[in-house]
């Protein structure tokens, strides 16, 4: 192969993988403060690019992502609020199947405001057919754009579970929920506040990507199914394992293409999915003995 | 500062607690000492608000807070410090203190943390050690320094401690029970449960003996130590004069 079309396999893989990996990241925030995994995560993607899409309509590019952003944060905060605060008997199992029916309904009500149409922000900057050389390999502007917020999203969040009293809390409840209780942290606004975190991530990337993947009422749906596979891959609840798995993912897939059909790339990380979940379940940075206590 | 009456607690259909009652004046040590399953684990984490009462009541000050969140008994000035220490493992000495305070920095964010981490520090200077190091490696006994260290950042009135000296080498044993006395003298009110009834009772004032959710006995330490009952079932003393 040479080495511009290398190039061009990885640069795609990077910008697949580092989308896959603000969705694990998405399904690990939740994961943390409650030990489920929230299905409608890619549900908030949809919502995000479709939500920012209606509103460029009458509105400035920056002002509608931000709205969209806010928007869906509000709705990962309502679906705190109705559905999971309440519940009587809050078992993992009973959480997770909460979220399963949630991503169905979002979907069909995206269904009745939006139609089935395909739609997309326009490029950040550019257009479809601007693109940047680098040494020899020809990538848009928007891909620059997603490793960019990426990047940016993977930091924010560091520093904010480092250094912010409301980050280290969260990161107490996933140490120990009890413990946290013991602290005196209220850790039901910590499951709100963590919706309504990887909620408006989710928006955010749901922003980013839509140019180039294009925005569709069930576009959550295979978003979800990638950004899960990354999650188990790196280890639940990892967020660098996250960002690892992610770019592993997507160059293995990117990487596929050029001896396999395209059609089967959608298989690649199902396969993976697959088999870390027979040979090592915890990930790839999980610890083993932690694994075998959870729930899930 | 704290009376229970009447207490009923347990998980689901199943009763831990039947009617158990209790006072604790401001000031005091007083141990609960009883065997496996006797249900002082269970009282101490009904008081905290983690096990729901299912019937009586727990006054703290003069306020029943026996419906309230844990939370919200925390900020009341009840910390528990529990069994199995629950320490925040993937996160530093220094994070695990600061956590502790959390009901303080929440309400004010100006709250000078560092010099109660230093107060903590002083008290246990092996924590000042390894200030940086994650809570998971640390040995048993210091894993425990730090679980005290952290209910004590809440600046609580009352603290519960569960089975401190479970899991830990003799020396540490006697040194934790050391701070503990110490802790009394700086003025703080201690609810004590424990197995090693002997220790417990050297330092307390006065002591309940527990027994499948009630309470059996009741007394100043000295009559408890010199009671035939609790001698041969929590003290093994007869054991110990075969021995002799």
């Amino acid at each position: 192969m040479p080495f511009e079309q290398l190039l061009q396999y990885i640069f795609s893989g990077i910008t697949s993988g580092s989308i896959y990996a603000i969705v694990a990241i998405g399904f690990n925030i939740i994961y943390n403060t409650t030990g489920i995994i929230n299905f409608a995560q890619g549900e908030f993607l949809m919502l995000g690019g479709m939500t920012a899409i209606s509103l460029h309509s009458f509105m400035p590019l920056p002002l509608a992502i931000l709205a969209a952003v806010i928007i869906t944060s509000a709705v990962g905060a309502l679906i705190d609020f109705i559905f999971i605060r309440r519940l009587k008997s809050p078992s993992v199992l009973n959480m997770v199947i909460v979220t399963i029916g949630l991503s169905i309904m979002i979907r069909e009500i995206a269904l009745h405001v939006w139609d089935e149409k395909v739609r997309s922000l326009p490029y950040f900057t550019g257009s479809e057919v601007t693109s940047i050389n680098i040494m020899g390999a020809y990538i848009s502007p928007q891909v620059l754009w997603v490793l960019g917020v990426s990047g940016v999203i993977v930091a924010f969040l560091g520093v904010f579970f480092r250094f912010t009293l409301t980050g280290r809390s969260m990161r107490a409840c996933a140490s120990n929920i009890t413990a946290a209780r013991l602290c005196g942290i209220n850790t039901k606004n910590m499951v709100t506040i963590s919706f309504m975190l990887s909620a408006a991530i989710g928006a955010l990337a749901g922003c980013v990507i839509s140019p180039i993947t294009q925005t569709q009422y069930d576009c959550g749906t295979s978003l979800a199914i990638k950004g899960f596979t990354v999650a188990i891959l790196g280890g639940l609840g990892n967020s660098t394992g996250a960002v690892i798995g992610g770019i592993i993912i997507g160059l293995l897939e990117a990487m596929s293409i050029s001896i396999m059909p395209l059609a089967y790339k959608d298989a690649i990380s199902i396969a993976i999915l697959l088999i870390i979940l027979f040979a090592r379940p915890s990930g790839l940075l999980g610890k083993r003995e932690a694994a075998g206590l959870k729930e899930f | 500062m704290l009376k229970i009456r009447n207490l009923n607690a347990g998980y689901g259909k199943l009763r831990v607690l039947k009617g158990v009652s209790l006072h604790v004046a401001p000031g005091e040590i007083v141990t609960i000492i009883g065997g496996n399953g006797s249900g002082k684990s269970t009282l101490l984490r009904t008081v905290a608000g983690i096990v729901r009462a299912q019937e009586g009541e727990i006054m703290l000050g003069g306020r029943d807070i026996s419906a309230d969140e844990p939370e919200t008994i925390v900020s009341a000035g009840c910390s528990l410090v529990p069994e199995g220490r629950l320490i925040f493992n993937t996160m530093t000495v220094r994070e695990n203190l600061s956590l502790g305070a959390y009901p303080r920095l929440r309400g004010d964010r100006k709250t000078d943390l560092q010099a109660e981490l230093e107060v903590i520090f002083a008290m246990f200077p092996r924590l000042r050690e390894r200030e940086y190091q994650l809570g998971g490696t640390l040995s048993g006994g210091e894993q425990q320094m730090l679980a005290i260290g952290r209910a004590l950042m809440a600046r609580p009135r009352l603290i519960m401690l569960d089975e401190p000296s479970m899991g830990l080498a003799p020396i540490i044993v006697k040194n934790i029970f050391e701070e503990i006395r110490k802790l009394r003298g700086a003025g703080n009110t201690i609810l004590l449960v424990e197995q090693n009834a002997r220790a417990a009772l050297r330092i307390a004032d006065r002591g309940y003996v527990i027994e499948t959710g009630q309470m059996v006995l009741e007394g100043t330490s000295e009559e408890l130590l010199n009671n035939n009952d609790v001698q041969r079932a929590y003290l093994g003393k007869e054991y110990r004069s075969i021995g002799e």
